[in-house]
């Protein structure tokens, strides 16, 4: 490889990172920034902050969105997991008919999906409601969990569960001894994924919300429609915060990126060797 | 003696019904009242008995120009979004996985995702922020003496702003089925005589193409069906065939035609996204010859 | 302590019929080894004695009780994996003391009978060591002590030394049948190397296909194998083709360039027969002897333990293998004569490769 092209492709590589980081930097350094609208004059303060905390109801609605995810994120990884263990005993035909089935919400539009389960829940009489918005966005975070934890099945080693069973053990202490600390990387990372996906989920907080509530995505939304809002680059600012933490958190864990997607690659060797 | 009945089920595979049944209800049913509801006479809201059936919303549709000009506007916008991030991406998913030093490797990904764990609206808004008039982008070509005009609220806005949403996925598409490519490989083309060029055609791109139909499915199937972007950062002329469908139930409460819409729009993806799975990996097999 | 009987097992998985009808006993406190190739269907059969597989069709017997249908977790039968399948979340104390604590026992016992049992496997101390961090021989006797410790009627071991080195092997062959004795423990050992199966069984069981070839002890189905298959599995075998023959009461296997003196057991003057001789019956002597035989040295190859001289009985190839010292002289391209026992030849007849 030349040293030449190589250099073009890094460059490429900058450019392309700069592209997606000066926008956030720019909002982070804004959220200190004490003139409300523009750049200049520059001032720091951390004025933004406290107006967040007190008067602004974006904490309010944070909250709420927080409250609302974890309950989603918690029915997901438990639904999840079950079912990617049911899949580990189906058929391998059958097992891939139903991984495909459950990639679909990813692959449709929220849009629709939020249309089409609205007109469901109309149908049958829920209209808008928590229920509905909790049914919603379970559905879009599941596929999220399965894929992860069958990842981490494909990779890990069944025979321990069948020691277990010859000295002993029912099949539920298999799967609470044995097999539960070996997914367990698998099922904390869905865990997140779907507490971040469900925390984020506008277009479905949008359509299933009752009309009055306002979760944390709703209200920036509103928001934005009125401008320029100051202590909206303050809370920016700390959601980037957050997210740098759970990538680090990831990486910790040992995921890349590719696997958190469920992307085929992710093991030691590489096609052509 | 009867043989015994070969016991090949696994009772244990019976938990995956509770998802089976959540798929049903959530994402099958869903779509099958879409389909219920393009038929629909009047509006229905919850409690009330079924209006009766029509085939207006069909008629109105046949008939409606906008509806098909945004349609075609907004796969114009989807694949012109998803050329730019395939053009963006292949060099820098290229430089992490071939170039950078290993060990930076996943550290450089997962920067390159992070954004995927903020909000969509906060990467919209930072983006709105750095080119609104006041904004940072604006500020410094003043400075430089250059007058220019925001290019917020125009088409050139949206496909800016969902470039930047969706780039990062293509980059991990790419990166996954690129990183996968043993080095060897390459050094071979190059041995055997074929230049750069020749050697991406013939061995990179085949290699690629499911990470690159990974990243199309990821990319253009939501911009095509955006809603917020547009509406936001569009401008008056900005909408999208989402903006038309989103309008039919927070404008104009009209559930029956916005569920036809919605249906046609994926229908138009399915039948696009088939097509261009079916041509890529007809490419890649004509390039490596028939197995 | 247990017997185990097993009757006429049968199992097709798909459209391959792996076992075909495979009937043994084992007596209590003895140790039986199946040996066969791999894909013959040894480790479904210890599968189907533990419950982790289903027989078709078919009976096990464990102390005269019939546990077919019984599930594995009630089976009480101890299983060493071939890849130890130890619980990496747990400590090596966990991991030994898992099945007693499916047993309900208390918890001091456990902790007592895990120290017992570690001891017994010499890694005495080892408790609250990580599982991962052990050796592949550290890590194999913990899967010994983990089967043992809950006293089960028989042990079952899947290949459980094939992922070691070779003078690791060696040790664990030599402490496991120690253990074995020790506890007198009903015991089925499967593993496709002939060696080991020789060095540790009482009794062992050769399975090709499906099928049980031969059973018997060590020295008997080395020396007296009863098939081509099984000679040539168990070592070795030089296979000289040849016709009977009878001279003055004497029977004879006679070939191109050769004539061994054999014991008849069967067969008729003319037959075709494929004769086993293994490379180490042979004696060198002087040509005038009774039975000799010329040998033509084409190579001669050091192996540490003896030479290997490959070379030619008549026209017939032959590898003859001797200890160091009485081959050292002998040079490539000479002739040498050679003898045989009669009783060292088997013989086979050319069609069913069985024993006549």
């Amino acid at each position: 490889m030349s040293k030449g092209f190589n250099r073009v492709m890094m460059v490429c590589l900058w450019l392309v990172l700069a592209f997606v980081y000066i926008p956030i930097v720019a909002i982070i350094g804004m959220s200190f920034n004490d003139t409300p609208y523009g750049m200049f004059p520059y001032i720091f303060t951390t004025r933004w902050y406290t107006t967040l905390f007190t008067t602004s109801n974006l904490p309010g609605a944070c909250w709420l969105s927080l409250k609302f995810s974890l309950l989603v994120a918690v029915s997901a990884v438990v639904i999840g997991t079950l079912t990617s263990y049911g899949l580990q005993a189906c058929s391998p035909r059958v097992a891939k008919r139903m991984n495909s089935l459950i990639q679909m919400p990813i692959i449709i539009p929220w849009l629709v999906t939020s249309i089409s389960i609205l007109l469901l829940a109309t149908f049958v009489g829920a209209g808008r409601s928590y229920p509905t918005m909790y049914l919603g966005n379970l559905i879009v975070v599941l596929p999220y969990v399965v894929l992860l934890v069958n990842a981490r099945f494909q990779e890990m080693d069944r025979t321990p569960e069948a020691a277990a069973r010859l000295l002993g053990a029912s099949p539920a202490r298999v799967f609470w001894d044995v097999t539960m600390p070996g997914i367990l990387p698998g099922v904390l990372a869905g865990g997140i994924m779907a507490l971040i996906v469900c925390f984020n989920s506008f277009a479905l907080q949008y359509y299933l919300a009752p009309v009055a509530v306002q979760t944390l995505p709703v209200t920036v939304f509103t928001r934005i429609k009125s401008g320029y809002q100051a202590d909206l680059n303050a809370l920016s600012a700390i959601i980037i915060l957050v997210a740098i933490i759970i990538v680090v958190l990831f990486s910790r864990m040992g995921y890349s990126a590719g696997s958190l997607f469920g992307m085929s690659s992710g093991s030691k060797a590489k096609k052509g060797e | 003696m009867d043989k015994k009945v070969k016991r090949t089920f696994n009772p244990v595979s019976l938990w995956t019904l509770p998802s089976a049944g959540l798929l049903l209800c959530l994402t099958i049913l869903p779509l099958v009242m879409l389909l219920i509801f393009s038929f629909m006479n009047r509006n229905l809201f919850p409690g009330q008995a079924w209006p009766g059936w029509t085939l207006d919303n069909l008629t109105r549709l046949m008939q409606s120009k906008t509806f098909w000009v945004l349609l075609a506007k907004s796969l114009g916008i989807g694949t012109e979004v998803t050329v730019i991030c395939i053009v963006a991406s292949y060099p820098a998913a290229w430089a992490i996985a071939k170039i950078v030093k290993p060990r930076s490797r996943s550290i450089l990904m997962m920067v390159v995702i992070l954004p995927f764990f903020t909000s969509q609206l906060l990467l919209i808004y930072a983006m709105m922020n750095l080119v609104q008039s006041g904004g940072i982008i604006l500020t410094a070509l003043q400075a430089l003496g250059i007058e220019g005009k925001s290019i917020l609220y125009t088409n050139g806005a949206t496909v800016l702003i969902l470039v930047y949403e969706y780039l990062p996925y293509m980059i991990l598409c790419l990166y996954s089925s690129l990183e996968s490519i043993s080095d060897n490989l390459i050094h071979a083309s190059h041995i055997l005589g074929a230049n750069r060029a020749e050697t991406f055609i013939n061995i990179v791109f085949p290699m690629s193409v499911p990470g690159l139909l990974s990243g199309i499915l990821l990319v253009f199937v939501p911009v095509v069906g955006s809603f917020v972007e547009p509406g936001l950062v569009g401008g008056s002329n900005g909408m999208m065939v989402g903006s038309v469908i989103n309008s039919q139930y927070k404008d104009n409460m009209n559930m029956g035609y916005g569920a036809i819409l919605s249906c046609v729009l994926l229908i138009v993806l399915c039948l696009i996204i088939a097509c261009v799975s079916f041509a890529t990996k007809r490419a890649q097999r004509k390039i490596g010859g028939e197995v | 302590m247990a017997g185990l009987t097993v009757q006429n097992i049968r199992k097709t998985f798909g459209q391959h019929e792996v076992l075909k009808g495979v009937s043994f006993a084992v007596e209590s406190g003895k140790f039986l080894s199946l040996l066969g190739p791999s894909g013959c269907g040894k480790t479904t059969i210890l599968r189907i004695i533990c419950g982790l597989e289903t027989a078709d069709e078919g009976e096990v017997l464990v102390d005269g009780q019939d546990v077919t249908k019984v599930r594995p977790e009630k089976r009480d039968i101890g299983l060493v994996f071939q890849n130890y399948a130890l619980f990496p979340s747990m400590n090596v104390a966990k991991n030994v003391g898992y099945g007693l604590k499916m047993h309900r026992v208390s918890q001091s016992e456990i902790d007592a009978r895990v120290s017992e049992a570690l001891e017994l496997v010499k890694l005495g101390g080892y408790e609250s060591r990580r599982v991962t961090q052990l050796s592949g021989g550290e890590q194999q006797r913990v899967a010994l002590a983990r089967a043992l410790v809950t006293k089960p009627k028989i042990l079952l071991l899947d290949e459980p030394l094939s992922a070691l080195d070779r003078k690791i092997r060696a040790e664990m062959q030599y402490e496991i049948r120690n253990i074995q004795r020790q506890i007198g423990i009903t015991t089925v050992f499967v593993t496709h190397d002939q060696e080991e199966a020789l060095t540790m069984s009482d009794q062992i069981i050769l399975i090709n296909g499906g099928k049980i070839e031969q059973e018997g002890d060590p020295y008997t189905i080395y020396s007296q194998p009863a098939s081509v298959f099984a000679s040539d599995f168990l070592g070795k075998a030089n296979l000289l083709t040849g016709t009977l023959a009878c001279l003055d009461g004497q029977w004879f296997v006679q070939g191109d360039g050769f004539r061994i003196a054999i014991k008849h057991v069967g067969g008729k003057e003319g037959d075709m027969v494929k004769a086993a001789v293994r490379g180490e019956y042979f004696e060198f002597c002087d040509p005038e002897t009774e039975g000799a035989n010329p040998f033509s040295l084409e190579k001669k190859i050091f192996t540490g333990l003896s030479w290997k001289l490959i070379g030619r009985l008549g026209e017939q190839p032959m590898d003859i293998s001797a200890l160091g010292i009485s081959a050292e002289h002998l040079k490539e391209g000479g002739v040498f004569h050679v003898r045989i026992r009669p009783e060292n030849v088997v013989y086979y007849n050319t069609t069913e490769e069985q024993r006549v």
